[in-house]
């Protein structure tokens, strides 16, 4: 998989770790738990699909922060696109690796959805008709464009994330991070999401890095991280990953349910393949392993 | 009973441009001791329904009886209804205020004017119900905890009220599987030792399967259905048409009855649908050919 893909984001060895005075005094049992990263090294490549999965606090989303230069490294360093993230060329950074966020209220910055796509590029200094341009095209890769004269307040969480989405796109950027972007929203809301993101990735060959807690939106990633105590300590595609089911469970998260019944079926005497994410192909599955009987 | 809802409506900005029939000719009966889930697509009615409960929007037209409180009356004891229905929003670690976990919780029943032995034994009691450790806690700023923790801390000054229905909006919202597993631990807990009555609203559907005894559908205002799990998710059909979610068992269950094979409804953990298929395996059951 990628094997040519094009190294964009270099994680060297880093460390960042939240220094609370209040925290010092705390008990040594807490001083043993990292709160933030641990020399993480990590390489991301050009039009990857990367997800990255953790317990809370286990430093996801201070990684995802170290990748576009919002936390500079304390020790090592993260190179994207060949610029240092802690240095002068933030800001060349900022431009090509976007973020979203969580919370979807905390994102919108005008009271009507083209003028808040707008605003990265304006900011930007991006001459006003390549604006309207590039406010129509973000739109619509986001399928909101029926939205654009509208205001964001009377919209669902799913829809405001697309419109986050959208004022990312609009700054043109080759890596788009999702720091639990659909951890807020209802079923309906993270598919449009999830979605949204995967066909970016597929037709306009973005770069995503997800970050979530939700093992099934995963399954779908090209490769997946899993974080525990500020390390990386799980890498691999997502059928090398839900195959260790103990392992899983060992660092907080759960497997998709339909992975966790595989495994219970084939401790019980069933020979089926972990490796099924899909209702009705596990169905066949253990229908024919039934009737061989 | 519980609560009785007999042919409730509401309406919001009646009579303008904006106007928005939220709920329609609404009725249901929740029973003591029933941990009742509700779900719904966004915008169904469900949010509106559960403010009702305390009060927290007032009633336009139908019957509501809450232990026995008529709230169709001009004149409302609102302090015995709050103290009755304990209310948990969405997120509710945002509501945390105090300088102190201590006083966060003590604070509804101070409002209650107890007098200061009963206000420290309910702090201790919802501290220890909801597994805070009293001495580490009790003297830190809410705000030191742990988003886990400040959620239990803000679930402990619901409980320090006592109520006999307890109404919890999303309770497991943004928290990572560790913590929703313990969230729905602590909710159970409290269903089989202090609170008799749950109504939880919820858009994860394993969730529901596992923990309700009963689900309402809410669907553009009206109430759909109310039912156990088992036989609601049955309905895989009509509940996608809604925008609604199956379990994923649910849907397992439902294909391998479509092939023929028998697996009863209510295989709605891991643990029973192995069980039953290892069962089945081991008898010789055989798929029906499509």
């Amino acid at each position: 998989m990628l094997e040519n893909a094009k190294e964009i984001i270099k994680v060297d060895d880093v460390t960042y770790i939240y220094r609370n005075s209040s925290d010092e005094e705390e008990n040594a049992s807490a001083a043993k738990q990292v709160n933030g990263v641990k020399g993480v090294s990590l390489s991301i490549y050009e039009g990857e699909f990367l997800a990255i999965v953790g317990h809370n606090g286990s430093g996801k989303s201070t990684l995802a922060k170290l990748l576009n230069g919002l936390l500079a490294p304390q020790q090592g360093k993260v190179e994207a696109f060949g610029f240092d993230t802690s240095g002068k060329d933030v800001y060349e950074v900022l431009r090509r690796v976007g973020m979203v966020f969580q919370n979807p209220d905390n994102q919108m910055v005008a009271s009507i959805v083209e003028d808040d796509v707008a605003f990265g590029p304006e900011n930007l200094g991006v001459p006003q008709p390549e604006i309207v341009e590039r406010v129509k095209w973000a739109l619509s890769a986001v399928k909101m464009s029926d939205y654009a004269d509208k205001t964001p307040t009377r919209m669902s969480g799913g829809q405001k994330q697309r419109v986050a989405i959208a004022g990312v796109l609009a700054l043109k950027p080759r890596v788009i991070v999702l720091d639990e972007s659909t951890a807020m929203l209802d079923p309906q809301g993270r598919k449009e999401v999830i979605d949204t993101v995967m066909r970016l990735n597929k037709e306009e060959n973005m770069t995503i890095v997800l970050i979530t807690h939700f093992m099934d939106e995963v399954i779908m990633a090209d490769r997946v991280i899993a974080m525990d105590g500020g390390r990386i300590v799980m890498s691999g595609t997502p059928k090398e990953i839900f195959s260790q089911e103990d392992r899983i469970k060992e660092i907080g998260l759960d497997l998709p349910v339909i992975s966790t019944l595989a495994h219970a079926l084939n401790k019980r005497g069933f020979a089926l393949d972990t490796d099924i994410f899909d209702v009705e192909e596990l169905g066949e599955e253990i229908c024919q392993s039934l009737s061989k009987t | 009973m519980s609560i009785v809802i007999k042919d409730l409506n509401f309406v919001y900005n009646p009579k303008s441009a904006f106007e928005k029939h939220a709920l329609i000719d609404v009725s249901l009966t929740v029973e003591e001791g029933e941990f009742l889930a509700v779900i719904g697509h966004t915008g169904s009615g469900k949010s509106t329904f559960v403010q009702h409960l305390n009060g927290l929007v007032k009633l336009q037209s139908g019957t509501l009886i809450v232990d026995g409180i008529d709230l169709s009356q001009k004149k409302i004891d609102y302090k015995k209804l709050r103290g009755t229905v304990g209310m948990v929003f969405q997120y509710p670690e945002y509501q945390l205020f105090a300088d102190t976990v201590y006083n966060d919780v003590a604070f509804g029943p101070k409002n209650l004017k107890l007098p200061q032995e009963e206000i420290d034994e309910r702090v201790r009691e919802a501290l220890a119900l909801v597994g805070m450790d009293f001495e580490y806690v009790s003297q830190k700023s809410p705000f030191e905890l742990s988003g886990g923790e400040k959620r239990r801390v803000a679930i402990a000054g619901v409980i320090a009220m006592r109520p006999k229905i307890l109404v919890l909006d999303e309770p497991t919202a943004g928290l990572d599987p560790q913590g929703k597993k313990e969230i729905l631990d602590l909710v159970t807990k409290l269903w089989k030792t202090s609170t008799p009555t749950i109504v939880m609203i919820s858009h994860d559907m394993n969730e529901v399967a596992k923990y309700a005894t009963r689900v309402a559908v809410f669907d553009m205002g009206r109430v759909v259905y109310a039912e156990p799990p088992q036989k609601l998710f049955e309905r895989q059909d009509e509940l996608i048409k809604m925008g609604l979610d199956v379990p994923t068992l649910a849907k397992l269950r439902n294909y391998l009855v479509s092939r023929g094979v028998d697996v009863p409804s209510d295989c709605l953990t891991v643990d029973k649908m192995a069980e039953i298929l290892a069962k089945l395996k081991n008898g010789g059951e055989v798929c029906s050919e499509t």
